[in-house]
């Protein structure tokens, strides 16, 4: 009976810590840190009739900050850029890094971007080629 | 030095978890194991949710994960107010050097108390020490006399209309009697205790009082203190008992 209470009573303390440990946990996790993560990106609502002549970054650095525990969550489940190339021109055209879209929590502030810069060059389609899509 | 500039960080972090942990173990040792148990998991498993639902940004979640811990504080203290209110009076509980002086009352209260058990006669006296009894009997009729042998021993007689309740001791002087007592909760305590036996533990798990109770059946006098039980007592062991837990200031 005596060995039952002891084991309970360890039981309970065991619990209390994990407890204790728990909630500093969640309040730590809660205090704001800045991480560098390295995004893919990819190009979204290109104009039909253009074409991209220059080869886009694979990957941006991105510098964010905010809660600990949600700069946890890129890790977990990934994360990728998009850039909107809605209005894109022939010719060359730079695009701000930090307008793209990271996907990021809305808590988390994007605070810098390598490059800042993306640089990319479109032309017009030849209006005789055919699309491949359709063959 | 620059050490613990440099990991003045660590140092608090640590700090605070032991602190955050070391309350909780504490507030937790207030409860009973069971339950203590009960509570701690669940507790865990709420702040665990609330982890989760940050993590995976699941707002509604959060926000009822958050509003039940938010709650639980309030929600624990009306559930275990007993409990808590036990602990405290614990905590106020005097710790000094008991006081083996002999006095008058004790004589008298002995004398009664085997007499009543000689005759098989039921009996509950309550003698207070440093916290106060009040807010826990229920009835009573006030007397306001001085203790004495006859007194008690009128007072517990089968015919009496207060003889079903118990004699309060205070400062020396009997203030009440016919009160009843809170019962025990204890889970654990013998079923073959009467009601008797289970008031006299009940308030000797809230308060510091001495409680004495004769048996109706068996004429066995008992001492409860903090929720303990000393059985079997005769005259002089009773006498000697009384002597070292209740202190001269006590009956003043």
């Amino acid at each position: 009976m005596s060995e039952i209470k002891d084991a309970e009573e360890v039981k309970v303390r065991l619990l209390a810590l994990l407890l204790g440990g728990l909630i500093w946990l969640a309040l730590t996790l809660e205090r704001p840190s800045e991480m560098r993560l390295l995004i893919p990106m990819g190009l979204d609502h290109l104009p039909s009739g253009l074409q991209l002549t220059s080869t886009p970054p694979r990957n941006v650095e991105v510098t964010v900050v905010g809660p600990r525990i949600l700069l946890l969550r890129p890790f977990l489940m990934g994360v990728h850029g998009s850039l909107d190339l809605t209005g894109a021109q022939p010719g060359p055209m730079s695009f701000n890094a930090r307008e793209c879209s990271y996907q990021l929590d809305r808590e988390l502030k994007v605070v810098r971007v390598a490059p800042a810069v993306l640089r990319l060059e479109f032309s017009r389609k030849n209006p005789g080629a055919s699309d491949p899509g359709h063959q | 030095m620059t050490f613990l500039l440099q990991n003045i960080g660590v140092l608090q972090d640590l700090l605070d978890l032991s602190l955050t942990a070391l309350i909780i173990v504490r507030l937790s040792r207030l409860m009973k194991t069971v339950l203590a148990l009960r509570i701690l998991a669940a507790l865990s498993a709420l702040v665990v949710g609330h982890l989760l639902a940050r993590l995976l940004s699941l707002e509604t979640v959060r926000l009822l994960f958050d509003t039940f811990l938010a709650s639980s504080v309030v929600v624990l203290a009306v559930i275990f107010q007993t409990d808590i209110r036990r602990a405290f009076a614990a905590l106020i509980r005097s710790r000094a050097v008991k006081d083996i002086e002999m006095s008058d009352l004790i004589d008298e209260l002995v004398f009664a108390v085997g007499g009543l058990s000689e005759k098989r006669i039921g009996a509950l006296i309550v003698i207070e020490r440093s916290i106060q009894v009040d807010s826990y009997l229920a009835v009573g009729t006030e007397i306001d006399a001085k203790v004495t042998s006859e007194l008690i021993s009128s007072i517990f007689l089968p015919y009496s209309p207060i003889h079903d309740g118990a004699v309060i001791i205070q400062h020396g002087k009997l203030t009440r009697a016919g009160c009843f007592l809170p019962l025990t909760q204890n889970l654990e305590v013998s079923k073959s205790l009467g009601t008797r036996h289970r008031a006299a533990m009940g308030l000797s798990e809230l308060v510091d009082a001495v409680v004495i109770v004769v048996s109706e059946e068996t004429g066995a006098v008992s001492v409860f203190v903090n929720g303990k039980r000393t059985t079997n007592l005769d005259p002089p062991a009773l006498g000697k008992l009384l002597r070292r837990l209740v202190e001269q200031r006590w009956l003043k």
